[in-house]
C-alpha cells in the first residue's frame, strides 16, 4: 500500500533550464483512472515556481525506494494556468484504505487522478497548489499573463523519456548495461553532487535507507556474529585485533566512508572489476600451475576423555603433510559444555594436537572452531602461510530443535593460492535407525553453513575442494553377530553394502557429489575403552563405521584411508585420510600478462562501443536575418557506431540553458539507432532582443551549442547570425530637408509617421487593431529598400510597424539612463520637462516629433476614437523602456516584481500624459 | 565451484582495484593533442588529423604494479574560439596534459597560460603534465628542452618531450601521470564503490594463531 513520505526531497535537475526555486513536495501516490489503478509506480508531485509562475511536475519512479535522481522519470508537466482545476474526492475503492484521498487535476477534458495517503500531507499539498492557482488568477487579472514557454524543455524531456524507454527494449548489446557506466562522463560530477546534497539534506525517511546502507548494517551484524562466534574459539589478543580491523577493512572495501551515502547504481568500476574477475577465471589455465599439496584429514570421537598424545594418529607417516584438518567430536560431554562457551578441554586437546603434528615440518594454525563438543583445527605448513588467505569459519547446530550444539557441524574455509578449500567436521544424529535424520543433518549443515565475511556469504558449494569429516554415525544394517563374524574374517567387502552411508552416498542427493575412499579398516565403533574389543556392555551396540572422511572437488587423490586402533581411550577409534590435492598456483608474470591483455581488450571494446555519430554540419550561418521572420536550418545527425546514441544539448558552465532564447532546437534530445539518422531543426527567431542586439551595433551574433552524446563525446555547434542592415538608431539620422517638419529623425520613422498622418489620422481604432504579419514584413522591406515609394499594407499594419520600430531601437526614445529620473518625476510636468532637457538632442527631437504627432492625432479624436489615456499608456511603455539588468528584469521575486512592474507602467503613462496634454515647448 | 566473492589474486600481481581518473588534454590547436591520444589508445598516427571541434572521449587503462589506473581521456578543442568551453572539461579532472609544439614558440606561451588557468581554476590536486610534442621535428625546434624543463620544474609539472608520430614518450607520459596520481581511498572518483562481494584485505589477513613446532 501507499506510504506517505514526510520529507522534502530536493533534487538537482540535470540540464534543466530553470532553477527550482520552490520546495518540492513529494507524495507517494498512484495514478488512477476510472475505477482502475492504471499505474502503480510511485509518483512524486513537485510544485515548481519560476518567476512567479507555477507548474506541477509529476515524476514517476520505477524503483522503490527511489534512491537517485536517475530513478525518476518526468511523466507530466501541468502548468498552473487558468485551465487547471484541482478537486479532491474520497477514495473510490476501499482497497485504497482509509486516510487516503483522490486528488484530481483537471485540464480541459483530461483528468489526472492521484491517490494519496495520509491526508495531512495531502492537505498541505492541496493548499500549496491552491495558493498557486489563486496567485495565477490574481496575476492574470492584472493583465500579466503567464507564458509557460519555459515548460517546453520539460515537455521535450517527457518525449525523450519515452524514447529512452524504447531504447532499453531494443538494446541487444550486452555490454551497454554493465560495461558502460551511464554516469561516468559528463554527468558524473552531477551525480556526486547529488549524493552530497542528499547527505546535506539529511533524509529521515525511506530515502535514507539506501541499499548500501542496508548492506552496511547487515554486514556489521554479520561481522559481530562472526566475532562472537570467534569467542567460542580459542582467543588470543591478536585475534581480537584482527577482527576489529576486519570491520574497518570491510567497510572500506564496501566503499563506505563514514558519513558517505553511496547511491546504489553508481558502480561503473565495479562492473569492470567483476568482468575482469570473470575473464581472468576463464583464462586461468594460462597463468595457473597445478601444484600438489598433501592434506591430512583426521576425525575422532573422543567420548569426553582427557587428552592424550596423538603421534600415532597424526604423524605416523614418513612425510609431513602440507595441511592438517583435525576434527573431534564429544570433546566435552560434561553438562557444563552445553551451557558455557568455554571448555577446559579445548585448549587441552588443541595442545595435544599441536604437539603431535609431524616433526619434520613447522605448522601454523589457520583457524580453529568449536561448537560444544565438535571441534575442528586446521593447520598449514609455515612456508605456505602467506598464500593462505580469506579465512572464515561458521558453525551449524543441529541438535535438539536444531539449536543445541550437542550435534552439528563446524567449518573452516580459506584460499590457498588460487584454490578455495573448505573443511567440515560434523557430528550427526545417533542411533541405528536414524539414518534419515543423519541425512537431514548433513543437508542442514551444508545449506546453513555460511561464511559471512563475504557478501553475499559463501556456501560450502562455493569451494573448489571440500573435505567432510566427522562422526557421521551411520550404522551397518546387519545382525550383530554377522557383522562381528565378517570383521573377524576380514570380509569387510561383505559388510560395506549394508553400511547406511555407503548406500546414501549413491542415492541421497546431499551425498551425490561426495566421494569416499575404499574402507579397508574394521569398524571404528563401538569399543570397550582401553581395549580393541567391541562393545561388551549390555547395550551391545552393533559395530559400525561411524567415523568417516568424504571429499569432493577436482584434482583430489586419496592416498590412504585408515583407522588408528592403538589409540584406545575412547569408544571410537580415530580415522585419518591422506590426500594429494591439486592447488592452483598463479605464475605472477603470466598472470600479469593475461590481466593486461584483458584490460586492453576491455578498453578496445569500450572504445569501440562508444557512441559515434557524424554531423552533416557543425557551423551554421544565418545571413540576412530579418526582424520577426523565423529561419530554420537542419542539423543532420547520423549514428555510424554500434550502439544506440542518445544525444542531448547540454548547458555550458554557468549557463542555465543550452541555448539562447532566440534559438529553438527540436528535438533537443533523442535516441538515434545505429544506421539511422535524425534531423534536428534549428530555428532562429529574430525577436526584439535580437533586433535590439543588432541595433546596439553588433554586426553579428554568435553562439556555440554543446551537443553531448550520452556516454560519449561532445560536439560544438557554432551559430553565426548576420543582419542585412541595422534597423537604425536615433543618432544615426538623416536630417530631413523637407521643410514642413523641423525635426531631425530617422528616415524610417519619418516615413511611418508621415504615412499614418496622411492616410490614417481619421482611421477608427487606430493603434488599437493589430496589423498583419505579412504586411509588416513588406513594410519593413520597403523601409529598408525605399521601394515602393508608398508603404504597403493596411494602416493598422503601418501603425504596428511604427510601434515595433520604436521597440526595436537600441536605445529607447527616452534613453535608459534617464529612465529612473523620468519615472520619479512623473507627477510634475515641470520636472518632467526638466528631465527631458537632459536628454541628448537627437532623442529629444524624436520625442518631441512623436509627441506632436500624437497630439495631432488626438485632435482628430472625434473620428479616430483615440483618447489621451490610451495613447499615454501605450507610448509611455514604448518611449520609456526599463534598462536591461535593472531591478525589474533581474528580479526573481515573482509577485514583488509584478507589483513593481505595474506601478512603473502607471508612472510611464503619467509621464507621457503631460506631454500629450500640453504642447511641448522648451 | 565458483569463487563468488572470494576473488583470488596472487601477491605481487596487478591487483583488482581499478582507480578511475579523468584526464584532460589542453593546448593550442594543431599541437597534436588528438594525435597523442590516438597514439596512446590505438597505437596509430594520422598525418592528416582533423581538428577537434568538441571534446573527444576515449578510455585507456594502465596497469601499474599495485594498481590499475583507468583513464577517461577528454581531448579538447584547441581552437581559440572554443577556449571558454574548456572549463567544462578540466573541471573535475584529476589529471591534465598541457601540450605544445616544440617547433612553435607561441604554442609554448599558450601552454603556460593553460597551466596558469589550471592552477587557478581546476581542482587543486590536479596532476599536470607538460608535453613538448613533435619532438621528431627537432631540426625545426623553436622551444629549447631546457627552457621547458626549467618552467616545468618551477611549477612542479611532469615534463616530457613527446612525438605522436614516432610514439616517443607517449606511453611514458601517461604512465608517469598514472604513477603520480594518488590512489588512496580518498582518490575521489576512483573505484571505491560498493562491492557485490567483499574481498577481505589479503595482506592483513595473515593466518592467526601461534606457531607450533
Ligand atoms: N611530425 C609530427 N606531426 C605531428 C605530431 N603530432 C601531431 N602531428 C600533426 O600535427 C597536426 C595536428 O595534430 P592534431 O592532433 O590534430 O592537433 P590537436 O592539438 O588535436 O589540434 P586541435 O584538435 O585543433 O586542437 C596533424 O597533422 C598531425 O599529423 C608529431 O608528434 N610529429
Ligand atoms: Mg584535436
Amino acid at each position: 500500500m501507499v506510504t506517505a513520505c514526510k520529507t522534502t526531497f530536493r533534487l538537482q535537475w540535470k540540464c534543466h533550464k530553470h532553477q527550482v526555486l520552490n520546495f518540492l513536495r513529494n507524495l507517494h501516490c498512484h495514478s488512477v483512472e476510472g475505477e482502475n489503478v492504471i499505474d502503480k509506480a510511485k509518483k512524486y508531485i513537485c510544485l515548481i515556481e519560476r518567476q512567479g509562475d507555477h507548474a506541477l511536475f509529476i515524476y514517476s519512479s520505477f524503483k522503490s525506494p527511489c534512491k537517485t535522481e536517475a530513478d525518476l522519470f518526468l511523466q507530466d508537466v501541468l502548468p498552473i494556468d487558468g485551465e487547471l482545476r484541482v478537486v479532491t474526492e474520497p477514495p473510490r475503492d476501499k482497497a485504497f484504505g482509509t486516510g487516503s484521498i483522490l486528488l484530481a487535476f483537471q485540464v480541459k477534458e483530461n483528468k489526472h487522478l492521484y491517490e494519496m495517503s495520509e491526508s495531512n500531507v495531502a492537505d498541505s499539498c492541496q493548499k500549496k497548489i491552491k495558493e498557486a492557482i489563486d496567485l495565477q488568477t490574481q496575476n492574470a487579472g492584472f493583465g500579466l499573463p503567464s507564458s509557460f514557454s519555459w515548460l517546453d524543455k520539460y515537455r521535450n524531456e517527457i518525449k525523450g523519456n519515452i524514447a529512452r524507454e524504447s531504447k532499453v527494449v531494443d538494446n541487444s548489446n550486452p555490454f551497454s548495461t554493465d560495461v558502460f557506466d551511464p554516469l561516468r562522463y559528463m554527468n558524473i560530477d552531477k551525480s556526486v553532487q547529488l549524493v552530497t546534497d542528499e547527505v546535506k539534506m539529511g533524509f529521515e525517511d525511506d530515502f535514507s535507507q539506501m541499499n548500501v546502507q542496508n548492506n552496511d548494517t547487515n554486514f556489521q551484524t554479520n561481522m559481530k556474529k562472526s566475532s562472537s562466534k570467534d569467542s567460542l574459539d580459542f582467543l588470543d589478543g591478536r585475534e581480537t585485533e584482527f577482527t576489529e580491523s576486519l570491520d574497518k577493512m570491510a567497510a572500506k572495501e564496501l566503499g563506505l566512508k563514514p558519513g558517505t551515502n553511496m547511491a546504489a547504481g553508481l558502480k561503473p568500476l565495479t562492473a569492470r572489476e567483476t568482468l575482469v574477475e570473470c575473464l581472468l577465471k576463464k583464462r586461468q589455465s594460462e597463468y595457473v600451475n597445478l601444484e600438489t599439496f598433501r592434506v591430512f584429514v583426521g576425525t575422532w570421537n573422543v567420548n569426553g576423555q582427557n587428552s592424550t598424545t596423538l603421534e600415532e594418529w597424526l604423524s605416523c607417516d614418513k612425510d609431513p603433510p602440507d595441511i592438517y584438518a583435525v576434527g573431534f567430536q564429544e570433546l566435552d560431554t560434561s553438562n557444563q559444555a552445553y551451557i558455557f562457551t568455554d571448555s577446559a578441554r579445548e585448549p587441552e586437546w588443541q595442545d595435544a594436537v599441536h604437539k603431535s603434528l609431524h616433526p619434520k615440518a613447522r605448522y601454523q594454525k589457520v583457524k580453529s572452531i568449536r561448537l560444544v563438543g565438535v571441534m575442528l583445527l586446521v593447520y598449514i605448513k609455515e612456508t605456505h602461510v602467506q598464500h593462505c588467505k580469506l579465512i572464515d569459519t561458521d558453525s551449524v547446530p543441529t541438535g535438539i530443535m536444531g539449536m543445541l550444539g550437542n550435534k552439528g557441524g563446524v567449518g573452516v574455509r580459506f584460499s590457498l593460492h588460487d584454490t578455495t578449500l573448505c573443511f567440515i567436521n560434523s557430528h550427526l544424529a545417533a542411533h541405528q535407525e536414524e539414518f534419515e535424520r543423519r541425512n537431514q543433518d548433513t543437508q542442514d549443515i551444508e545449506s546453513r553453513m555460511k561464511f559471512k565475511q563475504f557478501l553475499p556469504p559463501l556456501t560450502v558449494h562455493d569451494h573448489d575442494l571440500v573435505f567432510w569429516l566427522g562422526d557421521l554415525n551411520y550404522r551397518i544394517d546387519l545382525d550383530i553377530n554377522e557383522v562381528k563374524e565378517n570383521v573377524l574374517k576380514g570380509a569387510l567387502g561383505k559388510l560395506l553394502p549394508h553400511d547406511q552411508l555407503y548406500r546414501q552416498l549413491h542415492t541421497h542427493p546431499v551425498y551425490k557429489t561426495y566421494t569416499e575412499g575404499e574402507i579397508n579398516f574394521v569398524p571404528t565403533y563401538r569399543y570397550d575403552p582401553g581395549t580393541d574389543n567391541f562393545d561388551s556392555s549390555e547395550k551391545k551396540r552393533n559395530p559400525a563405521w561411524c567415523d568417516r572422511i568424504l571429499y569432493k572437488g577436482v584434482g583430489i587423490r586419496q592416498i590412504v584411508y585408515r583407522s588408528h586402533p592403538t589409540l584406545r581411550i575412547s569408544d571410537h577409534k580415530p580415522v585419518s585420510a591422506i590426500f594429494d590435492a591439486g592447488i592452483k598456483v598463479v605464475e605472477t608474470k603470466r598472470y600479469k600478462k593475461v590481466y593486461e591483455d584483458i584490460m586492453k581488450k576491455l578498453d578496445r571494446l569500450e572504445n569501440d562501443f562508444l557512441p559515434q555519430v557524424t554531423l552533416a554540419q557543425k557551423e551554421f550561418q544565418f545571413k540576412d536575418i530579418k526582424f520577426g521572420e523565423p529561419r530554420e536550418q537542419i542539423l543532420a545527425i547520423a549514428n555510424i557506431g554500434q550502439v544506440p546514441v542518445t544525444y542531448e544539448f547540454i548547458n555550458k558552465l554557468e549557463e542555465d540553458s543550452y541555448c539562447k532564447e532566440w534559438l529553438s532546437v527540436e528535438p533537443y534530445t533523442c535516441v538515434v539507432f545505429p544506421g539511422d539518422s535524425i534531423e534536428i531543426s534549428l530555428e532562429v527567431n529574430v525577436d526584439k532582443t535580437i533586433a535590439y542586439r543588432f541595433n546596439c551595433g553588433h554586426e553579428k551574433i554568435e553562439d556555440i551549442l554543446v551537443l553531448h552524446l550520452q556516454d560519449g563525446k561532445d560536439f560544438f555547434i557554432s551559430f553565426l547570425l548576420l543582419s542585412q542592415e541595422r534597423p537604425g538608431s536615433l543618432d544615426n539620422v538623416d536630417v530631413l530637408a523637407e521643410g514642413v517638419r523641423l525635426y531631425a529623425c530617422p528616415k524610417e520613422l519619418f516615413r511611418l509617421v508621415d504615412h499614418i498622418w496622411q492616410y490614417g489620422r481619421h482611421q477608427e481604432d487606430l493603434f488599437r487593431q493589430p496589423g498583419l504579419k505579412t504586411d509588416i514584413h513588406q513594410i519593413r522591406d520597403c523601409l529598408d529598400t525605399g521601394i515602393p515609394e508608398m508603404l504597403p499594407g493596411s494602416i493598422h499594419s503601418v501603425a504596428e510597424a511604427l510601434v515595433l520600430f520604436l521597440e526595436a531601437l537600441a536605445e529607447p526614445v527616452v534613453p535608459y539612463n534617464m529612465y529612473e529620473t523620468c519615472l520619479e518625476c512623473c507627477n510634475n510636468y515641470f520636472m518632467c520637462k526638466q528631465a527631458m532637457s537632459k536628454v541628448p538632442d537627437c532623442h529629444r527631437n524624436v520625442f518631441k516629433y512623436l509627441c506632436n504627432f500624437l497630439r495631432e492625432l488626438l485632435g482628430e479624436g472625434k473620428r479616430n476614437n483615440l483618447e489621451i489615456r490610451y495613447l499615454a499608456q501605450m507610448f509611455g511603455d514604448v518611449f520609456l523602456r526599463q534598462p536591461p539588468m535593472s531591478r525589474l528584469s533581474s528580479g526573481k521575486l515573482g509577485n514583488a516584481r509584478r507589483h513593481l512592474a505595474r506601478s512603473d507602467d502607471m508612472k510611464k503613462s503619467a509621464f507621457l500624459y503631460h506631454f500629450l496634454a500640453h504642447p511641448y515647448d522648451e | 565451484m565458483s569463487q563468488r566473492g572470494g576473488a583470488q589474486r596472487p601477491n605481487g600481481a596487478a591487483q583488482g582495484k581499478i582507480c578511475q581518473f579523468k584526464l584532460v588534454l589542453l593546448g593550442e590547436s594543431a599541437v597534436g593533442k588528438s594525435s597523442l591520444v590516438l597514439r596512446f589508445v590505438k597505437g596509430q598516427f594520422h598525418e592528416y588529423q582533423e581538428s577537434t571541434i568538441g571534446a573527444a572521449f576515449l578510455t585507456q587503462t594502465v596497469c601499474l604494479d599495485d594498481t590499475t589506473v583507468k583513464f577517461e581521456i577528454w581531448d579538447t578543442a584547441g581552437q581559440e574560439r572554443y577556449h571558454s568551453l574548456a572549463p567544462m572539461y578540466y573541471r573535475g579532472a584529476q589529471a591534465a596534459i598541457v601540450v605544445y609544439d616544440i617547433t612553435n614558440q607561441d604554442t609554448f606561451g599558450r601552454a603556460k597560460t593553460w597551466v596558469k588557468e589550471l592552477q587557478r581554476q581546476a581542482s587543486p590536486n590536479i596532476v599536470i603534465a607538460l608535453a613538448g610534442n613533435k619532438a621528431d621535428l627537432s631540426n625545426k625546434r623553436m622551444v629549447e628542452y631546457e627552457e621547458a624543463q626549467g618552467y616545468a620544474e618551477e611549477n612542479s609539472l611532469l615534463f616530457m618531450e613527446t612525438s605522436a608520430k614516432t610514439a616517443m614518450n607517449v606511453n611514458d607520459i601517461f604512465l608517469a601521470i598514472a604513477k603520480k596520481l594518488p590512489k588512496s581511498d580518498s582518490g575521489g572518483q576512483s573505484g571505491q564503490r560498493p562491492q557485490p562481494g567483499v574481498r577481505l584485505n589479503e595482506q592483513n589477513q595473515a593466518s592467526e594463531g601461534g606457531c607450533c613446532k
